[in-house]
């Protein structure tokens, strides 16, 4: 740019200029003529830079309130984080809530089915798998239910087989009698079954009241059974099911 | 370093703050204290501002300063704790938020007069800044701020965010939309629109 000489006008406005631009800056405008004619517009300036007044500051308590609504409050640096999950709550409504607490008791009850061995085949299988929950109908031979007949409740059960074969009305579900059933391998073996267990032999309905037993249960039970401290039953006739022990360790 | 007339006329005792005089150092540790929830650290922001919210909303919404200054805190507080920047950054956005206030304010309440002010007779000034500053201890604060109420709305604006609001001449820029270059011609203009009245009525602070 050509290095023109200024006329002095320029040279005037251009001092003023510099002296505006430092008042506005609040800076100390140089020493001239346009700087001392800008004296009562520095002083005008300055008075709009004094310091607070009372009633300036008088907001303040409202300010407080709505800071510590807002933000959080004083010793208490955390409040403010919690805050925001809160809100994110309700702004996520409560319908997400609702949904969710829905959805834990259904799957509650459904878990609670399970166990109970009351879903449908296949649910109660997956139950089975994920949750550890009976196997649907394999249940009964994974999870001893009832008086076992191998055990010290033989006698027992096949007194009360045979008492209601003599009334004429076997309670084919009962739990008792179908563990009694499986032991004997069937329907049509109980009485074979119990004949062979040590007390029965002279039972009154019993069709093989033979005492000495040489029934097919061979080796089971025992003629001497008192309880075996091995609590797993284990029906000689039909012998555990490969899905039995399968299921068995998939569930536990 | 300070201006003469800040000797002459304005040091600030002891203990007082002084408008432009802003929290400086302290100041990124100030804000993160109050986005953490300390009320003393947001105390200390709002004294160091309010005071110059209220001046610049008395002469650009002269009714409603007060609502306005309370309206802008609200803003802030609900955006402090996503707010990133210095102390200028600040500042420019208290001023931008307020100036978005006001404006809403203004159109709301249709209270705002779009005439340039120095156009009206003396008579017809709008009293209300004597209303609004009834309570102001400083009588010069006072005059200053009627006395930059005279000047064109763009003028007064730009040389109280200047030197209340304590930004540059970008800042303002940016914050108005206008170019820098308009910024500084509307504040040298106002100044000398200013030495010009002072001149005319012979006030005195």
């Amino acid at each position: 740019m050509p290095n023109f000489p200024w006329p002095a006008r320029s040279d005037v406005s251009s001092n003023e200029d510099t002296a505006l631009a430092a008042l506005l800056a609040g800076t100390e405008p140089p020493a001239g003529a346009a700087a001392a004619g800008l004296r009562p517009v520095a002083d005008v300036l300055a008075a709009l830079r004094a310091g607070p007044a009372s009633d300036e500051l008088a907001g303040l308590a409202a300010a407080q309130a709505e800071f510590r609504q807002r933000v959080g409050a004083p010793g208490r640096p955390k409040r403010a984080s919690r805050r925001r999950p809160a809100r994110l709550t309700s702004r996520l409504g409560v319908r997400a809530a609702a949904a969710a607490a829905v959805a834990a008791i259904g799957l509650g009850g459904v878990a609670a089915a399970a166990y109970a061995g009351a879903l449908p085949a296949s649910w109660q299988q997956f139950a089975h798998r994920t949750i550890g929950a009976p196997a649907g109908h394999r249940a009964d031979h994974d999870t001893p239910v009832g008086p076992r007949p191998a055990g010290p409740a033989a006698h027992g059960l096949c007194t009360s087989y045979q008492h209601a074969v003599a009334h004429g009305n076997p309670k084919e579900k009962a739990v008792a009698l179908r563990n009694l059933v499986k032991a004997a391998g069937g329907p049509g073996n109980v009485s074979a079954w119990c004949a062979a267990v040590p007390g029965n032999a002279h039972s009154p309905s019993g069709p093989h009241p033979s005492p000495h037993r040489t029934g097919p249960p061979a080796g089971h039970p025992s003629p001497h059974h008192t309880g075996p401290p091995h609590g797993h039953p284990s029906p000689p006739p039909t012998g555990p099911p490969a899905q039995h022990s399968n299921g068995r360790r998939m569930g536990s | 370093m300070r201006p003469y007339f800040w000797r002459i006329c304005c040091a600030p005792a002891a203990g007082v703050s002084i408008l432009g005089a802003v929290i400086g150092e302290d100041f990124a540790a100030v804000l993160t204290a109050a986005q953490r929830g300390g009320e003393a650290a947001f105390s200390r922001l709002w004294t160091d501002a309010n005071p110059a919210l209220l001046r610049y909303l008395r002469v650009i919404a002269p009714e409603a300063a007060d609502d306005v200054a309370a309206d802008t805190w609200v803003q802030v507080v609900r955006g402090l704790r996503r707010f990133r920047g210095g102390e200028a950054a600040w500042r420019a956005w208290l001023f931008t938020i307020a100036r978005r206030r006001a404006i809403d304010a203004s159109r709301r309440r249709l209270r705002r007069r779009e005439e340039p002010l120095q156009d009206v007779p003396m008579a017809l000034l709008p009293t209300t800044a004597d209303a609004a500053d009834q309570a102001m201890e400083h009588l010069g604060t006072r005059s200053a701020i009627r006395l930059l109420a005279r000047l064109p709305p763009l003028q007064a604006e730009v040389i109280l965010l200047r030197v209340v609001g304590g930004m540059d001449t970008d800042a303002v820029a940016r914050m108005l939309g206008r170019s820098p270059a308009a910024v500084r011609v509307a504040a040298h203009r106002g100044l000398r629109r200013l030495a010009q009245i002072l001149a005319e009525t012979g006030v005195t602070l």
